[in-house]
């Protein structure tokens, strides 16, 4: 017999384990992914981004999650941005707003084959601590391993229970247009 | 002509000029102004595990100084990140940066002090990380 056979049975089972473990943990994340939004009225254009939301997207299951700091918002306007978080959203209280969702047709996407998916992602926006249900559409781009996630939703400022002063309430959007753009890389790399 | 029109007249304009500038009052500074605290990476990320809720209420919107190393920078167009080292993969300090100007120098394992306005902890199980904004080194 093999006097290295012992040892290659040895190792079978365990790059087996490996193997499946790679294959099965198909997460991919961001810790820059940038969300923007953007109120538009006649009498003003408000924008604010945030550059350092989280986000993991399992490719196994089509779970996808983001959650941003409400202080990482930019204003151009330090007034404003005051007034988003001390007024609206009130971030010492809330200081989170967290997306837990589903990519419906996740399963098409393949990390392997530089495509372009149209995929529907829907879930439970939590912000200022209400829960909305959002379903939105969004691109999954796949590069070099890499997956860049864009989408475009509107909410309803009215939905997450932010009151607007009527003194200003013609200067903010009843609907707020939300941008989110994620570069995902592939865990552990 | 009224006595109290050039006072009227007077008032409005100091009105209006102060509602001007409260307007286009500039953001707080991270590079001219002291900051609150000063504290190691690992010491804030320490804390915000430990009890978030009061880690937010010490720390949201404050100016923080953390001296560190470097893990990784990012610099993008417009923006830029700097992540620095807990001594554990799985949590940082991330240092958001409105301009990636000044920072080109920065490498990994490079000793830094940093101060910006904290904005509070994301991540769960799986990574951590306590998040500054408008930082200036």
């Amino acid at each position: 017999m093999n006097k290295y056979l012992f040892p290659r049975l040895f190792f079978l089972p365990l790059a087996c384990i490996v193997f499946v473990n790679v294959a099965c943990s198909q997460k991919y994340f961001t810790k820059n992914a940038q969300i923007g939004f953007f109120s538009d009225t006649p009498i003003e254009k408000i924008e604010a981004h945030n550059t350092t939301s989280n986000c993991v997207f399992d490719l196994a299951t089509g779970r996808i999650e983001f959650s941003a700091l409400i202080k990482g918002f930019q204003f151009e306007r330090a007034l404003m941005q005051e007034h988003f978080n001390e007024n609206y959203l009130e971030s010492d209280q809330f200081p989170k707003a967290i997306f837990k969702g589903q990519i419906d047709n996740y399963r098409k996407i393949d990390p392997a084959k530089n495509t372009k998916h149209i995929v529907r992602v829907s879930g439970e926006l939590n912000m200022h601590g209400v829960s909305r249900s959002i379903t939105a559409q969004a691109v999954i781009d796949v590069k070099d391993g890499n997956l860049k996630a864009t989408s475009e939703f509107q909410i309803a400022v009215a939905d997450f229970q932010v009151e607007i002063p009527s003194l200003v309430k013609d200067q903010i959007a009843k609907n707020v247009k939300v941008k989110v753009e994620a570069t995902l890389k592939p865990l552990g790399k | 002509m009224k006595k109290w029109i050039p006072y009227l007249m007077i008032l409005l304009a100091v009105a209006g000029t102060i509602a001007y500038m409260t307007y286009n009052k500039p953001h707080a500074d991270a590079a001219s102004e002291r900051p609150e605290y000063s504290i190691s990476p690992l010491g804030l990320v320490r804390e915000f595990l430990d009890n978030e809720a009061d880690a937010n209420e010490k720390y949201l919107g404050k100016l923080v100084q953390v001296q560190g190393v470097i893990r990784t920078v990012v610099l993008n167009p417009n923006s830029a990140t700097v992540t620095l080292e807990t001594g554990d993969p799985m949590t940082s300090v991330l240092c958001e940066f409105e301009t990636p100007a000044g920072l080109e120098a920065l490498k990994s394992g490079q000793k830094v002090s940093i101060q910006g306005f904290c904005s509070g902890m994301l991540g769960g199980d799986m990574m951590t990380d306590v998040i500054l904004n408008r930082c200036a080194l």
